[in-house]
């Protein structure tokens, strides 16, 4: 999977956001934490996996192997549902 | 100078020089009710010489004749506005076959060209749009508010039409002493000078309020209609969530756009607080958000 690669992330009054345009005219703003925002710079442009994702949470982060993975997923899961993914 | 004062009227909004030349269609701004207030005499002393004037010319022919890639489209009371691209060109038209509208206007070479138009209500908004075109690139914006001055500062009060901003207002501006309405649906919000200020603006919808001054923005409130009177102020997201629908919508879709406006945005946001406020019809409201924000 990728990152939708138009969605730009912006600072606005220190949150980090994306703001998403629907077909209704509706319009979605995405918030990032700061771990959001890191495993989305990170695999910017590029080919990845779920696993790709935790391992960059491992990196960074003191957590198990097993909440890596689940954060991960999550994290894959909320991108898939906002659209952000292509 | 060429042009004779008749094919040209200049005014002053927002901080703005905008320069409206042509033929018939001047007579037709001339004829908005509430543009008079703003207009700069072309003798006078204060021309705002030092300000690079905007320029729009009507009565243009020579428009492009490429097909429309639209990024927005709204009708209100008949009359149908797009707004869009020819190549990469801001385009913005005007439709209504009942009224006799068909306008076009482009923003090219750092100038807007329109072709005509003799409908005053349509010519008011056609302006509304090239302020905002205009706006855009210097952090100016016409915002959907309506706007209280209150001890030298303004608030704006937020929310869809028919929410209650102008009865809200109203109660202000009714009971408290020193409380008035500086524009009751369109002034201009800029940041240029790096604090935020509201100017009165010549877009002041149902209520005929035009008025030239400008002050310091105090607080954003988003109204919403309920049971009873509640207010509390909004955090970050919250507040970006609540101010960013009032300014150009037809702007949001565009890439580059957007990002200007929410920089606005994120100027004003760090610099005044942002509450929602639940509220009734009455002079409780209008207390209760005069003491949050006042502390009176």
């Amino acid at each position: 999977m990728r990152i939708n690669e138009k969605i730009k992330i912006r600072n606005v009054a220190g949150e980090q956001i994306a703001m998403l345009h629907d077909k209704d005219m509706m319009t979605r703003v995405v918030a990032f934490n700061e771990t959001a925002l890191y495993l989305w710079n990170s695999l910017l442009n590029k080919d990845f996996t779920i696993e790709d994702a935790a391992n960059l949470l491992l990196e960074k982060y003191d957590v198990d192997e097993a909440t890596a993975k689940n954060d991960a997923a999550a994290w894959v899961k909320n991108l898939e549902n906002n659209g952000l993914l292509i | 100078m060429a042009c004779s004062s008749k094919n040209t009227v200049r005014y002053f909004i927002g901080g703005h020089v905008m320069v409206v030349n042509g033929g018939g269609s001047v007579q037709c701004v001339r004829n908005i009710a509430g543009f008079d207030v703003f207009e700069i005499d072309e003798n006078s002393t204060d021309r705002h010489d030092d300000i690079e004037p905007w320029i729009v010319n009507l009565d243009e022919r020579m428009l492009s004749l490429m097909p429309l890639r639209k990024v927005y489209e709204i009708e209100s009371d008949g009359i149908t506005s797009r707004f869009g691209f020819k190549g990469d060109i801001p385009v913005f038209e005007m439709e209504c076959e009942e009224r006799n509208i068909r306008f076009g206007m482009e923003y090219r070479d750092g100038q807007v060209f329109g072709s005509s138009l003799d409908d005053v209500d349509a010519m008011r908004f056609a302006l509304w749009f090239a302020f905002n075109l205009f706006g855009s690139e210097v952090g100016a914006y016409g915002v959907h508010t309506s706007c209280l001055v209150y001890e030298g500062q303004a608030v704006m009060f937020l929310g869809e039409s028919g929410t209650g901003k102008s009865t809200h207002t109203r109660l202000w501006y009714n009971n408290f002493e020193g409380a008035s309405l500086l524009n009751d649906d369109s002034p201009v919000v800029s940041t240029e000078s790096g604090i935020a200020v509201v100017f009165g603006s010549p877009w002041s919808g149902k209520t005929p309020c035009y008025k030239t001054q400008s002050y310091p923005l105090k607080a954003v409130v988003r109204l919403a209609q309920a049971p009873e009177n509640k207010m509390r102020r909004l955090n970050p997201l919250e507040s970006i969530t609540a101010l960013f629908p009032s300014f150009p919508p037809a702007f949001a879709k565009v890439d580059e756009l957007n990002g200007k406006m929410l920089d606005s945005v994120s100027e004003i946001l760090m610099q005044v607080p942002v509450y929602k406020l639940d509220c009734l019809p009455d002079v409780e409201a209008a207390e209760l958000s005069r003491k949050t924000i006042f502390g009176k």
